[in-house]
């Protein structure tokens, strides 16, 4: 009645193999986003120049990026109505002093110019503070929020972002970094 | 007449804003002709800024963000719009900042062409499958016993019954 068994199809060779060049890609991808903080913005402009503008500081003069040229320079976004850039106030209020070799500077993101003159009477300030009134430097640096800092060095080009509030340590880092490419 | 008069006044809005005349804009290439009437202008932003994400929302464009960085963004690409600058320009303005992250979609390029193609795979190998196990089943009719087909041993019972069977 029955003969030899019937031979029984084993691991079907091919199904697995087509099952691991559609999944592979999918795994690679997923491998190289995993670690990756979802609501970083990816910033692209270090080593490059820092986009030339001309801004009015709140008494009025005008302050542009090539005046700046030959010497460091730290630009910061950050605005009243912002947190963290409360946080980091402190340390870059009494940084001009510690770094004299770098030039110090605000741009005011999204404020109101009289706001941010009541806050520096309130708080301090030992720097510059400029008005961006669009935005468009913010733009234009690659702002996604603030505090923003760019550390530029004498020769124009912007060595590092820093999202979120400085610290005195990594001031000195970076302070050091671009007086050492100066 | 009322083009003209448009015209004048976006001229004279861009020579009001020094930030405007950034040497980072003349590496996208020379603008085109810029939008004649304000409604023009206002459509290629909002077509323009749908494709762009917002940075401070989840998979949202600025078009439809109400945050102020996306305000901020959207008055930008009105800008670059407002002096002839093309879709494809604004877009490599951003993306020269923010890497392709900032297109909501992904250009179809390079490992790109992974996003892109996997669900056509996934589903013509899906469908390849399904269609492998259909002949499969079609040409294997499944009426015989586990054991006639040399998949089990012969239950003793099952023998004794199939002998009965036979016999009668």
């Amino acid at each position: 009645m029955s003969g030899a068994p019937a031979k029984r199809s084993g691991p079907n060779l091919w199904i697995l193999v087509a099952g691991v060049v559609l999944i592979a890609p999918m795994l690679l991808l997923f491998n190289a986003s995993f670690g990756n903080d979802p609501r970083a913005v990816p910033f692209l402009m270090e080593g490059q120049p820092a986009p030339e503008f001309s801004l009015q500081t709140l008494d009025g003069d005008t302050i542009t990026l090539k005046s700046l040229r030959g010497k460091p320079a730290i630009i910061n976004f950050w605005s009243t109505w912002c947190g963290p850039c409360k946080q980091e106030h402190p340390v870059l209020l009494r940084a001009p002093q510690r770094y004299p070799g770098v030039t110090f500077l605000g741009v005011v993101y999204q404020d109101e110019p009289n706001k941010v003159r009541s806050y520096l009477r309130a708080v301090g300030g030992s720097y510059q503070h400029l008005i961006d009134p669009n935005g468009h430097t913010a733009v234009l640096y690659g702002v996604a929020g603030v505090p923003e800092t760019y550390f530029i060095d004498a020769n124009g080009v912007i060595i590092y972002k820093q999202i979120g509030p400085v610290d005195d340590r990594m001031l000195q880092q970076l302070v050091t970094q671009m007086l050492g490419v100066q | 007449m009322k083009s003209l008069l448009l015209g004048l006044l976006l001229a004279s809005a861009l020579a009001q804003d020094p930030s405007l005349g950034d040497p980072s804009l003349d590496a996208l290439g020379p603008p085109g002709p810029p939008p004649q009437t304000e409604l023009q202008l206002d459509e290629q932003t909002e077509r323009i800024s749908k494709g762009l994400r917002c940075p401070v929302c989840q998979g949202m464009s600025i078009a439809d963000s109400p945050s102020q960085t996306a305000v901020t963004w959207k008055n930008a690409v009105r800008d670059m719009v407002s002096k002839g600058y093309s879709r494809a320009q604004v877009e490599q303005f951003f993306i020269t900042r923010h890497s392709e992250w900032v297109l909501l979609q992904p250009p179809a390029h390079g490992l790109n062409w992974l996003l892109w193609l996997s669900p056509a795979l996934v589903l013509g190998g899906g469908l390849t499958l399904a269609a492998a196990y259909a002949s499969r089943w079609r040409r294997e009719p499944d009426s015989a016993l586990p054991s006639e087909r040399g998949d089990v041993p012969k239950d003793p019972y099952e023998a004794a019954l199939l002998a009965e069977l036979e016999e009668s």
